[in-house]
């Protein structure tokens, strides 16, 4: 499984940072981070720089349109986007056809792999904007045929954690995704809940599994998944193809909150990617404490950039979040190779010995008193566990 | 304890207790005590410090709680000694900030006469390295939830020199089979009784130094400015 930049504000030079550091294999634009006319002069210097093999992908986060005041940013520079569009934009096949010509055209201009379909969100299978999706991917499926373009096609898919809960609908999903001519799907879920790290729901989850599986390693078409976390980990297990993460909580998991006005707040907490804990926690209280207790060594993960945490105290370490960020690349990139494997039951065997080696590593910690915040606790690693076991029934594995 | 008081209620009452000299033996003024003051990481239900501002003082402490109250001012001002001094090369790398923000956070330093330059362009502290450093004690109020307060204080020890959760008398049993928890973490605990308002120590909050330096400034400029606003 690759490990994809999820791209979003303040750039900088990490994207590139993160594929000299062999975490990366690629990355997925985001439009309405980067001017468009900067944005083709981007990809040729990573092209220029990285090669052909490199995966450059391009998110044409088309689903903005519906988002009432959407902070859109660079988005309505770009020739495809119109904003502003509700339900009555979609009733005509030509207008549907038209936004996903467009679109599809305009990735065919650039220098990426794959291009992928314009969108729209949807919360269940049987809500109005879903059919409009299923409609938009179904036309992209032909208007990619008719212009021919040299990249392959992914259908885009972004969807709230309630659309999978249910597994008769996700069923019906796959009959029509599966009869589509496409090279694969791009896969967005947004949690239920928009707070930091994520506990999507253990039958969901499973649930989602079992479409990447069955999309992934039945159908043999390729799957990434956006906007992804450590539980990326499971759904690799599953079959996914990438996964993209990105450099703050809103890009390592899809909230549509990003997405409307805010009126700011203060700087997020300073975080460390424990592999050891399958977990992002805080520096200051979680890292410190285990520090304190002499445990650091429990939580840490053997990347280039730790050595400060090493013999310091972690509330006193310099941790740029480019940092952070390059940090939570490698460690992330570092976990999905051991996960490789061609066979699936031994993925996940492998994805269950690293919850297994989680549990204990919080348990030492907790035993000796430290304190997690409910994200960053233990609580998850069973919802993973039973995550899988579920998956493994519904796949028959 | 009524089980309608509210948390806000409590922290009054607490904060009306301190005012009258209940926690006396721990030495800090009486008037000392904030509500809400920022810290870099979480904002505690009360702050007091073991320190008085003079009337005559609070223009100068107002300039220095603005110049250190940011993360870069803090961390920058973490970095230094008053003998040695320490290059912009130096302060960069160890801040993991960037050129800009370096520049400014010195600036800012410099402007409340808080660090010097040498004859060699290396910055040092401009006080004196035996002057204590003022305290910090830090008050988490909880009805329950005692895991919560318990991660809170945790985070309030790397920038307080003393920590105390203050909860009702009849919630402290709950969390008292945690003594030995809270006092590897250097945390205190007191009772407080809303019928008779009787405050008791359970677990003695220690003093010992702030966890981070940087953490520690950054609260004291929030807390210095909140003093003379």
């Amino acid at each position: 499984m690759l490990l994809l930049a999820q791209q979003g504000y303040g750039r900088s030079d990490k994207i590139e940072r993160g594929i000299q550091d062999d975490s990366l294999s690629g990355v997925i634009l985001s439009p309405r981070d980067t001017a468009a006319e900067s944005l083709p002069a981007f990809i040729d210097s990573l092209r220029e720089e990285f090669g052909d093999e490199l995966e450059i992908l391009f998110d044409p986060q088309f689903f903005a349109t519906v988002l009432p005041d959407a902070t859109d940013r660079h988005l309505p520079e770009f020739p495809y986007y119109r904003p502003g569009l509700g339900r009555s934009n979609f009733l005509s096949a030509s207008d549907v056809s038209r936004f996903v010509r467009d679109t599809i055209t305009y990735q065919s201009t650039l220098d990426l792999t794959s291009v992928i379909s314009p969108t729209l969100m949807f919360d269940n299978f049987s809500e109005s904007y879903c059919q409009t999706a299923l409609q938009l991917a179904a036309e992209s499926c032909s208007v990619y045929a008719d212009i021919g373009p040299n990249q392959q096609l992914l259908l885009g898919f972004v969807m709230g954690e309630a659309a999978v809960g249910d597994l008769d609908s996700v069923f019906e999903f796959l009959d029509i995704a599966t009869a589509w001519a496409t090279d694969g799907f791009y896969i967005v879920l947004e949690p239920s809940s928009s707070r930091y790290p994520n506990t999507i729901d253990s039958e969901r989850l499973a649930n989602l599994m079992y479409i990447i599986y069955s999309l992934a390693d039945i159908n043999e078409k390729e799957v990434v998944i956006g906007y992804a976390d450590f539980e990326g980990l499971l759904l690799g297990a599953a079959g996914a193809t990438s996964m993209a993460t990105g450099w703050y909580s809103g890009l390592r998991q899809f909230s549509r909150t990003r997405w409307l006005p805010s009126t700011g707040g203060r700087a997020p907490n300073a975080r460390y990617s424990s592999a050891p804990l399958l977990n992002s926690i805080t520096v200051v209280p979680e890292l410190l404490a285990a520090h304190r207790v002499g445990h650091a060594a429990v939580c840490l993960s053997d990347t280039k950039y730790d050595s400060g945490f090493h013999d310091g105290n972690p509330a006193d370490v310099p941790w740029s979040r480019p940092e952070q960020c390059l940090q939570h690349w490698a460690v992330l990139s570092a976990l999905l190779d051991q996960i490789e494997s061609p066979d699936t039951t031994e993925r996940l065997e492998l994805v269950q010995n690293l919850i297994g080696d989680a549990v204990a590593a919080y348990n030492d910690l907790e035993d000796l008193g430290i304190v997690f915040d409910g994200p960053t606790g233990p609580a998850r690693l069973s919802t993973w566990a039973q995550a899988i076991d579920r998956f493994s029934e519904l796949a028959g594995l | 304890m009524s089980s309608t008081v509210s948390e806000y209620e409590f922290g009054q009452l607490f904060a009306n207790r301190f005012r009258e000299g209940a926690l006396s033996y721990l030495g800090y003024p009486r008037n000392s005590l904030k509500p809400e003051v920022e810290f870099m990481r979480g904002r505690p239900d009360f702050v007091c410090g073991g320190f008085v501002i003079r009337k005559s003082r609070l223009v100068r402490v107002g300039t220095i709680g603005d110049a250190i109250g940011s993360e870069s001012s803090a961390t920058v001002l973490s970095l230094l000694k008053a003998k040695s001094g320490r290059s912009h090369e130096y302060l960069q790398e160890r801040s993991g900030l960037s050129k800009s923000r370096l520049n400014h956070a010195i600036d800012e330093l410099h402007s409340a006469r808080l660090i010097k330059v040498d004859s060699r362009g290396g910055h040092s502290l401009f006080f004196a390295p035996r002057v204590p450093k003022p305290e910090l004690c830090v008050f988490e109020i909880k009805l329950d939830k005692w895991r919560r307060a318990i991660y809170q204080a945790t985070q309030y020890r790397a920038a307080a020199h003393r920590v105390a959760i203050v909860m009702p008398s009849n919630a402290v049993d709950r969390i008292n089979g945690e003594a030995d928890r809270l006092r590897a973490f250097e945390i205190g605990l007191i009772s407080l009784d809303f019928e008779s308002g009787e405050l008791k120590t359970i677990v003695h909050p220690v003093k010992d130094k702030p966890l981070s330096a940087r953490h520690y400034y950054f609260a004291l400029g929030k807390y210095l400015r909140s003093s003379v606003s």
